[in-house]
């Protein structure tokens, strides 16, 4: 299946919506940068650095002539080198690049925003992996063949969840989902009579 | 005079060089570490100019992860070394375009003003017209010779200054005037899961040779003389160790410059590290007053 959460540094990861051939130049570019920076500077980037030069990148190709613009928009992780505090920024094909707690992308992405908005709560490890699971549930149908996680410790890098661990934190989700239902009409069905 | 040398055990390759930093006749510091780790499995012993080692070697470890990052898996030892040859082989023979620039208008200027010296219509000055005839051709083949010789002798210098310093400078400096390479001498090793590990000896004039044991500079003499009496494929850790303090040893007794501090690093199959630092003179801490 095609990757869409690629890593542009040890401690930075993108994940990408929109025409994947430009992603693939986008990406590119980011990881030369990424590359360059740490042999310029002797440090690794930031995550705002990073997401400035791409949005960067991505506005040059809309105040020129004779080219289009990248027809994707990101969300980049990572952790601060030096701080170890985690970000997340997303850019657009305009250009435009902001600081978020939670995010999505891509098609139906205002309806994950709003769960996430209703629901997004700071928790860390598997409480973390289950909220996003949530959210893509919603627009996505369920199954590990059809979601990609992935997730960035400061420690182990990006790590790729594997098919069997998401069917399981899926199967964790139904469960409790039908636990909630069954509760409802628990408290429904009394009234009734 | 920088010392680096090293070879292949049994699963692993150990590396040392020495670690003084030194312009003429000044020890900036005795405890440089001239071994690179370029990734988890590989390391590059480089010695030379200083500058030039730590520029070409970072450079050649960036462009590594690079490849890592795009490609999803790390380059083998092969790559690496092949890579590495192929930068210095690139910068040996590349001229600044700059240069070529005003090599070839400096030419251009010299020709234009000659022309027009020997173009001045001298002839003007006189009125017989088979004389008048006569001297103007004289000076259209004067001002062909002097194009020609012009060319000639800017061809003519370069070809002597090469052939000159050929001869008086011992090793081949006359590139010189052609380019610019990297005046790093490297020895690579890696170990890579599939063939093992292996030892690279990367000179500055771009020679790659896949070796057992290796050695640069002044030290080469010592050490490789050495290794070939003690040596044998598949040593332990323990034996390489022991020859390669041997080696150190030889270096210190006998290099009339011989550096005093050495570092050597090994790169098995669980990842490349430094073993061991062999000091006989440690940067002192200031008294207090």
């Amino acid at each position: 299946s095609v990757r869409k959460i690629v890593s542009l540094d040890d401690h930075i990861a993108l994940a990408c919506a929109g025409l994947k051939a430009d992603a693939r130049v986008l990406i590119n570019r980011a990881r030369i940068e990424c590359q360059s920076h740490r042999l310029t500077v002797e440090d690794p980037v930031t995550v705002e650095y990073i997401t400035r030069y791409i949005a960067g990148l991505q506005q040059k190709y809309t105040q020129s002539g004779g080219v289009r613009p990248f027809g994707l928009s990101t969300l980049i992780i990572g952790f601060d080198p030096y701080t170890g505090v985690p970000s997340l920024y997303q850019t657009d094909p305009s250009g435009t690049f902001s600081a978020w707690k939670a995010n999505a992308t891509g098609r139906n992405s205002n309806s994950m925003r709003e769960f996430l908005e209703k629901n997004y709560k700071e928790t860390s490890g598997h409480d973390t992996i289950k909220l996003a699971i949530r959210a893509l549930l919603e627009v996505v149908e369920s199954g590990g063949k059809n979601i990609e996680v992935a997730t960035m410790t400061k420690e182990h890098g990006l790590r790729q969840l594997e098919e069997s661990e998401i069917d399981a934190i899926v199967a964790e989700i139904e469960a409790e989902k039908a636990a909630a239902e069954a509760a409802k009409k628990a408290l429904a069905a009394p009234k009734e009579t | 005079m920088e010392c680096v040398f090293g070879f292949v055990g049994n699963g692993f390759a150990v590396v040392a060089a020495d670690t003084s930093a030194v312009h003429s006749i000044l020890v900036h510091k005795s405890n440089e570490d001239k071994i690179m780790v370029l990734d988890s499995h590989k390391l590059i012993a480089a010695s030379g100019e200083s500058g030039d080692r730590v520029q070409f070697t970072e450079y050649i470890q960036k462009n590594v992860a690079l490849y890592q990052f795009r490609n999803g898996i790390p380059l083998t030892t092969a790559a690496a070394a092949n890579f590495t040859r192929g930068e210095l082989a690139t910068a040996l023979r590349k001229v600044h375009p700059l240069a070529i620039l005003v090599a070839l208008s400096l030419r251009f200027c010299v020709w234009f003003v000659g022309l027009l010296v020997s173009g001045f219509p001298f002839h003007m000055f006189l009125n017989e017209i088979p004389v008048k005839f006569l001297f103007k051709s004289l000076l259209i083949f004067v001002a062909a010779m002097l194009d020609a010789q012009c060319t000639y002798w800017s061809l003519r210098f370069l070809d002597l200054a090469n052939l000159v310093l050929k001869f008086l400078i011992r090793l081949p400096m006359h590139i010189f005037l052609l380019a610019n390479p990297y005046f790093v001498n490297i020895l690579l090793a890696g170990y890579d899961k599939e063939t093992g590990p292996s030892l690279y000896y990367i000179d500055y004039i771009a020679t790659l040779h896949k070796v057992d044991k290796g050695a640069f500079g002044y030290g080469s003499y010592f050490s490789l003389s050495m290794m070939d009496r003690h040596y044998h494929s598949g040593m332990t850790v323990e034996e390489a160790i022991d020859l390669v303090d041997k080696c150190i040893m030889e270096i210190r007794s006998r290099l009339v410059v011989a550096p005093p501090n050495f570092v050597i690093k090994i790169v098995d199959k669980d990842g490349a590290r430094e073993y061991a630092w062999r000091e006989s003179v440690k940067d002192a801490a200031v008294a207090s007053a």
